[in-house]
């Protein structure tokens, strides 16, 4: 089953930071193909979504960019910057956070 | 693994910038990424053109600059909520700031105008261009859009033509006008007919319809009222006034000096007519400057009425020139004992009986509002215009006293 883009919108700030957190330095294809990977094919970031996040993040002073030419084409590698180290955390425990709540909210019994 | 041509990259490239994507930036990331996937999922002697259409197919719904427009919708409204928390913010600032202004305008209390024109600012420049761009986001068709956009304009216009008006600067009729000619020409029909489509909104498209041609036809109404004329002719009996005084002034200083060289006159007697003249033209001069600039919250040097309006303000002359129990303050008390003094100096020294021209005199032309003293008769709850014409008036006779004395 992959989730549904809906879901996915409001968690992908967080994704793409942990990624590059645990990765160092990133591009785009390689993001999609790495969560793809660890989410065993349930969650498929999408290039119209994942794009405009890079280029906000990017724009928020979280991420640093650098590039690289492969042949005739530019690469464009994404790290975190110090901020943006510093939001992953707080990202991805508010998330947590969320996920007990909607836990409690809708009932969800945990094996 | 399909190894891509130069001339392939550059194919792509080319197709994306056509698609609508043209911020370099993504088209570099999209140009990387399709050619990942082409190079990982292509076989070595696949075809290329047919799966490159079919891969970029995937990246959108309806077209490739989507990608582009909502990289633009986050960049520009990363800041949405604190655009909303503003806008929310100078709205409440700036209907406080208006409505005390209009309070203390309507109690003729100092300070009025600065109040009308810091709200009227922060709404024309901070309030309504936020909320056009936070409405315009959430309106889809460009039509929509627009009628965000011409009621904004709208707004702005009206804003800048009150504060034009109340500030007496030029061209807030014109601003004024133009507001009703883009309401009733533009806005109000746009605003009706895609409202009326609408089974939902038809009776509140009409009524709300109704009522802003009521409200344009009022506006029109308001702009070319009656008021209006009496602020220019205020203005102009006073500085009509006012200049007779200033001519009058110099060419008495002319005469005074044509005097003093002269060996028949009485030098000393005329030295100390001209000096008691001047000193109390000049304390005259000086009460209407404050009176000026106590209304308008003004700290002007000079009196000039030409950047001044109706000055209808009743209550600033009473309040600085009389106690509360009618009593006049001290600047009054001053100036009617100099009045008096002079009328004596030319009585008794010059042999001229001047109390006919400055009447000082109380008891005739008896108020409802208070005893009939000579103070209360010109000047107590007196509209600052008509104060400031008695002043002048005041001014003039004195000087016309000394050109009697003088001759």
């Amino acid at each position: 089953m992959i989730y549904s883009s809906e879901l996915i919108k409001g968690t992908l700030k967080t994704i793409v930071l942990q990624q590059l957190k645990q990765n160092g330095k990133m591009y785009g294809y390689e993001i999609t193909q790495k969560v793809k990977e660890l989410s065993k094919e349930r969650i498929a970031i999408t290039e119209g979504a994942l794009y405009p996040t890079l280029h906000a993040l990017e724009a928020d002073g979280l991420v640093h960019t650098e590039t690289e030419y492969i042949g005739k084409r530019v690469r464009k590698y994404y790290r975190l910057s110090t901020s943006g180290e510093n939001k992953v955390l707080e990202k991805v425990n508010e998330l947590a956070e969320f996920m007990n709540t909607m836990k409690f909210l809708l009932d969800i019994k945990t094996a | 693994m399909y190894s891509l041509s130069d001339k392939q990259i550059d194919f792509i490239l080319n197709d994306i910038g056509a698609r609508g994507v043209k911020m370099e930036d993504l088209q570099l990331n999209l140009l990387d990424h399709v050619c990942c996937i082409i190079e990982q999922n292509l076989e070595t002697d696949g075809d290329f053109e047919k799966f490159y259409h079919t891969t970029i197919k995937t990246f959108y719904k309806d077209a490739l600059w989507e990608i582009e427009e909502e990289t633009i919708n986050l960049l520009i409204f990363k800041n949405y909520y604190v655009m909303k928390k503003i806008m929310i913010l100078s709205g409440t600032v700036s209907a406080i700031l208006m409505s005390t202004g209009i309070f203390f305008k309507f109690l003729h209390w100092p300070g009025a105008s600065m109040f009308l024109v810091l709200g009227i600012v922060i709404s024309s420049l901070i309030f309504l261009p936020l909320l056009f761009t936070l409405k315009a986001k959430e309106k889809q068709s460009v039509k929509d859009k627009a009628i965000v956009g011409i009621a904004t304009f709208s707004g702005i216009l009206i804003s800048l033509a009150v504060l034009f008006r109340i500030m007496h600067w030029p061209g807030a009729n014109m601003m004024g006008l133009l507001f009703v000619v883009i309401m009733v020409a533009v806005y109000i029909p746009l605003y009706f007919f895609s409202g009326i489509k609408n089974p939902d909104s038809k009776v509140n498209t009409i009524v709300t319809s109704i009522l802003m041609v009521m409200g344009c036809g009022l506006f029109l109404t308001l702009v070319n009222s009656r008021p209006y004329i009496q602020e220019y002719s205020a203005l102009v009996s006073n500085s009509y006034l006012q200049n007779s005084y200033e001519s009058f002034s110099d060419e008495n200083e002319q005469l005074f000096a044509s005097l003093t060289n002269d060996s028949a006159a009485n030098v000393k007697s005329i030295k100390v007519l001209h000096s008691k003249s001047d000193s109390l033209c000049n304390s005259i001069e000086k009460l209407k400057l404050d009176l000026l600039n106590a209304t308008e919250g003004d700290n002007a040097q000079k009196v000039n009425y030409d950047h001044y309006g109706r000055l209808e303000n009743y209550d600033v002359p009473t309040f600085s020139l009389f106690s509360e129990d009618l009593s006049p303050k001290a600047d009054l008390m001053q100036l009617k004992q100099n009045l008096v003094a002079l009328n004596d100096y030319c009585k008794e020294v010059l042999n001229f009986n001047s109390s006919k021209i400055i009447d000082v005199t109380d008891g005739s032309n008896k108020r409802p509002d208070g005893n009939a003293t000579w103070e209360v008769r010109y000047f107590y709850k007196t509209p600052l215009n008509n104060v400031l014409r008695n002043l002048t008036q005041l001014q003039i006779n004195i000087r016309y006293v000394e050109t009697a004395c003088l001759k």
